[in-house]
């Protein structure tokens, strides 16, 4: 069966069957044959090529985080029409909402409402546990809306601003 | 040993604490036979530390002002449960002279040095002062603030630029300000005076000699009510980021045996200048000369305590225990013996790729290592989440080797075992420090962690065989195959109901 992936904002195919726990997978021409069991809840041991490895595969609100070898990788299994359009998007379609990832202080806004950012543009400061961090915008469009203004106190999953 | 006063031994500890210092208490509790009572806010209910209790007393609200702080909740819940003892841990009340007074005012044994040291150690100018007396060499600088601007000139030039200016009420990295040379000191002075009397209403400042590649090493000490007192080697406390300890050792790599017995000296000094008992730091700052600078003593177990028992066998928990109970220390200095070499990577719930910032949460998965040498004190559990309330340390992971190099080599395999998912962690960093060639050479200083993040570019070192394994688990996950998870096939609704069901969830 076909799969579509965004991985790290990144479309992927992925073709995949399997029998019993013998996997195939081919992706962009690179095949794999490997033995594949869940050894705990979201943990996989691979056999490939008598390698033994293993994967964490969490799930998240975006999808999934799976780690392997020291390294996280973001993915989310997605319909190839809504992959392309993200891929288009710098891995978000529509307005993307910039929520608070914890409870804090608005120290600075960066940018002016209907202002146009880049990928990585940094929108506003916030302060939580006596650190200030930088909120960036995932995708490059327009400042729709900015919900707070500077000195706010704002809840963790406040939407902050949107940028479509 | 003094096993005549056994008798006076507690029945009950009350811990005023949480997280893995508050298990680490327990542990020492239940292995002496004590009974343990563990308080908790409402974002701590079934945490580690209440989990593993005897009794359990909740305190209040999530905001530690409102919980872990508040002296008369501490001690209603003291009282209540009949303990006849309490173990601040670090942190919250383990430094306030208030807290000590109010238990001994109630009967309770405070488990620590008394009020007055507390008092004393905890003003950084009164400090100085009193070790001075002793003999003790401070950063070169002034004790008092300075009073005029050309009194500031004057003693600048009398230590030597460069200087730092520090705000008397300072703290948290907050009102200080490095002076590279005399041209710069008259604003530097304004600004500081102006930004100390904005953050702590008071525009005191005090001049100290700037020390240039300065490691951070700390003296243990152990101190009985019966005149004994011992200090149980060093810690290597230099790795550190925004003025926090990340990775500390024992012994120091840089000290001797006549470094180790000069700054032992100096530390049994400040104990007797602090009149202090229980076990406590005595931190100082060291030169590339190998001078050595007294910069403050904490009055408590420190967060690093265990590499320190790694290399001495002591239980510094137990012994803190024993001396409050009134029992004699169980040995003598020439009786310390410190075998081989240990390490604390101090593992923390914060985000690496987006500075550090605290990234609490629920943890989905925990693996955490095992094995020789490796002794790990956590306080969360897998499908614990994290509270956004309190510090993100979540665990410390110590190794011990029979060299410093064995230790490094078990640290590296052992956080390779590491497994946690669902939150963010430091983990990776610490597999970029050991492999470090300046931290494998003991050679850094302060500012080592800065250089390293300076240093590291952004891209990710994958490679696209990991990406592809990573998207093929993906998808079997996410198909929730019933031969690969084991269920029984009843139980697994189609994989194309679950995928449907969830986008229809992330549109919404």
């Amino acid at each position: 069966m076909k799969h579509t992936l965004i991985i790290d904002g990144e479309p992927l195919e992925l073709e995949l069957s399997y029998s019993g726990t013998q996997v195939e997978a081919e992706i962009s021409g690179r095949k794999y044959a490997l033995d594949a069991i869940a050894v705990e809840t979201g943990v996989y041991w691979l056999n490939w090529n008598n390698r033994s490895i293993e994967v964490a595969v969490t799930a998240d609100k975006a999808g999934y985080t799976v780690s392997l070898n020291g390294q996280r990788f973001s993915i989310e299994v997605v319909d190839p029409r809504t992959a392309l359009r993200r891929a288009a998007q710098g891995g978000y379609d529509g307005a993307f909402e910039l929520r608070a990832p914890m409870p804090g202080k608005v120290v600075k806004v960066l940018v002016a409402e209907n202002a146009h950012v880049e990928t990585n543009q940094g929108i506003l400061v916030i302060e939580a546990m006596k650190m200030q961090n930088e909120l960036k915008s995932p995708k490059k469009g327009v400042v729709r809306r900015l919900a707070v203004k500077e000195a706010a106190a704002v809840n963790a999953g406040d939407v902050l601003a949107i940028v479509e | 040993m003094s096993g005549g006063r056994r008798s006076s031994m507690f029945k009950k500890i009350l811990i005023a604490n949480r997280g893995e210092i508050a298990v680490r208490v327990i542990r020492a509790c239940r292995e002496m036979g004590i009974g343990t009572v563990a308080v908790y806010s409402e974002a701590d209910r079934g945490a580690l530390h209440v989990r593993m209790a005897d009794e359990v007393y909740e305190i209040g609200p999530a905001p530690s002002r409102e919980s872990y702080l508040v002296i008369e909740k501490i001690l209603a819940a003291a009282t209540r449960s009949k303990a006849d003892a309490i173990h601040p841990g670090y942190g919250f009340l383990s430094e306030n002279a208030a807290f000590a007074r109010a238990c001994a005012d109630e009967g309770i044994t405070f488990i620590g040095p008394s009020p007055e040291s507390i008092a004393l150690m905890g003003s950084k100018i009164e400090a100085r002062r009193a070790v001075a007396k002793y003999g003790v060499q401070s950063v070169p600088g002034t004790l008092d603030p300075v009073s005029s601007d050309a009194e500031a000139r004057s003693v600048a030039a009398s230590v030597g630029y460069p200087i730092m200016l520090k705000a008397s009420g300072g703290g948290g990295g907050k009102g200080l300000r490095f002076v590279s040379s005399s041209e710069e000191l008259e604003s530097a002075l304004r600004n500081t005076r102006s930004e100390a009397l904005a953050a702590f209403g008071d525009d005191a400042i005090y001049i100290e000699k700037f020390i240039e590649k300065p490691r951070h090493i700390e003296v243990q000490v152990l101190a009985d009510r019966h005149g004994n007192v011992i200090f149980a080697g060093e810690r290597e406390c230099t790795i550190q980021r925004r003025h926090q300890k990340v990775i500390e050792e024992c012994p120091s790599p840089v000290v001797d045996e006549e470094l180790r017995s000069r700054m032992g000296e100096a530390a049994l000094k400040v104990v007797k200048a602090a009149g202090y008992y229980n076990a406590g730091t005595v931190e100082f700052l060291v030169n590339p000369e190998r001078h050595f600078y007294f910069l403050e003593m904490n009055t408590r177990l420190q967060v690093e305590h265990p590499v320190t028992e790694m290399v001495t066998g002591l239980d510094l928990v137990k012994l803190q225990i024993r001396v409050a109970a009134g029992e004699k220390l169980p040995l003598r200095q020439e009786e310390l013996v410190m075998r081989g070499a240990a390490i604390e990577c101090r593992i923390y719930a914060e985000d690496p790729d987006n500075n550090f910032f605290p990234s609490p949460g629920k943890i989905l998965l925990l693996r955490p290592p095992a094995g020789p040498g490796i002794r790990e004190d956590s306080g969360v559990y897998s499908g614990w989440t994290v509270p956004i309330d309190y510090d993100p340390l979540i665990s410390k992971l110590v190794a011990w080797g029979n060299t410093r190099l064995e230790a490094i080599s078990r640290m590296q395999r052992a956080l390779s075992e590491y497994c946690i998912e669902g939150i963010q962690s430091n983990l990776a960093l610490f597999q970029e420090i050991l492999a470090h060639a300046e931290f494998r050479n003991a050679d850094f200083d302060t500012g080592f962690i800065d250089r390293l993040l300076k240093a590291r570019n952004g891209a990710s070192t994958f490679t696209g065989t990991d990406r592809d394994l990573a998207a093929i688990a993906s998808v079997l996950f996410n198909s929730q195959r019933p031969a690969v998870t084991g269920d029984t096939p009843q139980n697994v609704e189609s994989a194309w109901k679950l995928d449907a069901r969830r986008r229809g969830l992330r549109n919404l």
